[in-house]
């Protein structure tokens, strides 16, 4: 069975192109913002969150934190152009990584492969 | 209803294929013909209007007669509240003509304003008749203008104008919400138009300073849109999952960095073919003829146009 893959994203274009790049390797699942993305999370229980920063309602680091105050195993990636900016407090909120744009479609899947190697371990 | 679409001379052959596609995708065509710069759609459907690039002006058909038949026609025309004027193209002494089927209209009640009329009765004279009714579209040119390659914080020198990127993704039929890719993005000419039209614009770039180039013209005109870092040989998506595509293929220099140019044509055919859904279409813009390489596509279109000297640029619509 494919890993699932929850996309959290409110641009559609861009939530558009991750689905497109990542739909062969995993079953994708996907939230338009922070708010759908803690309420799915725990009847979807996907293996990975790739979670955008910028997002109406709840953005991706009120939404990281609320989703591992649930599920302390929750794996989230941060996936953003705009690193610099709220990068920190990603990782501060429990992101296990930031990806930042552009990247190769390779690269996101090998980041997203190495995370769930070492969840398993 | 039938509408007449008066077609930019830029070039006709793009201006007709990007109304018929369009009109195909918003609706349904009963019978359609050609008349110089002028287009005859008999239509049933959404608007798609605003979208087009190389028509200049489209108009609600009342009726279609002769020259001689105009102060008939202008007697029996439907008289709104509104203030209205009456403009005329292509006929000698068409001020006079205008005043003349103003005063018509004058006449029977209707209230005359040629500064800021809020319905215009057009009149087209082509060679063989005369086409009159209601004016409900005309481009706005200034849009064009503001978003030209040298207004971009990220400039690449022969990026595509936007009045020729708009038209492309328009011949590709591409719609709202559907999946628009331009494998070799550049500085975002195609993505930026396909973006404001609604579409879920994706780029694709082999090099990242100009994916970073791209990304920061789309942030300029806070456009939706994506851009990746990736190969057009090679594309990162799965099969049958994009909906149009349009691109510029790299021209003399740049080609070299990418590989060979035998290598690069016949490997994103092969993507092309291999992404877009069965039907969908891909606008190619290149300087050298490269039908064989797009064999399995059915060629819809295929134009040319004089860049300078050394530079012919042609354009090909291929569909899946």
């Amino acid at each position: 069975m494919k890993p699932r893959v929850m996309i959290v994203e409110d641009d559609l274009a861009v939530l558009e192109a991750l689905r497109l790049m990542l739909e062969d390797s995993y079953e994708v699942v996907v939230a338009l913002n922070g708010r759908e993305a803690i309420n799915l999370y725990n009847t979807l229980k996907p293996d990975v969150v790739l979670m955008d920063i910028s997002m109406p309602e709840i953005d991706g680091v009120e939404a990281t934190r609320a989703i591992l105050e649930k599920d302390p195993d929750a794996l989230i990636l941060c996936v953003t152009a705009f690193a610099a900016h709220r990068g920190k407090e990603m990782l501060e909120a429990g992101a296990r990584e930031i990806i930042e744009k552009p990247f190769t479609r390779k690269y996101l899947i090998e980041r997203i492969e190495c995370h769930l190697q070492k969840q398993k371990v | 209803m039938k509408y007449l679409f008066y077609l930019s001379a830029d070039n006709i052959e793009i201006a007709r294929k990007e109304v018929l596609a369009l009109a195909e995708r918003y609706g349904w065509i009963e019978e359609y013909e050609f008349d110089g710069r002028f287009l005859l759609l008999d239509y049933a459907g959404g608007r798609f209007f605003d979208r087009l690039a190389y028509t200049n002006e489209v108009v609600r058909i009342y009726d279609i007669c002769s020259l001689s038949d105009l102060e008939q026609i202008f007697s029996e025309i439907p008289v709104y509240e509104k203030f209205c004027c009456v403009r005329v193209n292509g006929a000698d002494g068409k001020s006079s003509l205008e005043k003349e089927l103003g005063a018509v209209l004058w006449k029977r009640g209707a209230k005359i304003s040629v500064s800021n009329p809020e319905i215009v009765y057009k009149v087209y004279v082509s060679e063989s008749r005369c086409y009159v009714g209601l004016l409900e579209f005309v481009r706005d040119t200034k849009q064009f203008y503001l978003r030209r390659p040298d207004k971009r914080p990220f400039l690449m020198p022969s990026a595509i104008k936007p009045k020729l990127a708009r038209a492309l993704v328009n011949l590709t039929g591409v719609l709202e919400g559907e999946v628009f890719l331009d494998p070799m993005c550049g500085t975002g000419s195609f993505i930026i138009e396909a973006g404001i039209m609604g579409t879920r614009a994706i780029g694709i770039d082999f090099v990242e300073k100009i994916v970073r180039g791209c990304r920061t013209n789309l942030q300029h005109y806070s456009i939706s849109g994506e851009v990746i870092l990736g190969d057009a040989r090679m594309l990162p998506f799965k099969d049958e999952s994009v909906d149009g595509i349009a691109t510029d293929y790299p021209y003399l220099r740049s080609t070299r960095t990418a590989g060979s140019l035998e290598n690069l044509y016949s490997k994103t055919a092969e993507e092309f073919q291999r992404v877009l859904k069965k039907g969908c279409r891909a606008a190619v813009v290149t300087n050298i003829e490269i039908e064989n390489y797009f064999s399995d596509f059915k060629m819809e279109l295929r134009s040319e146009e004089k860049v300078h000297g050394s530079l012919t640029r042609r354009i090909y619509l291929f569909r899946r």
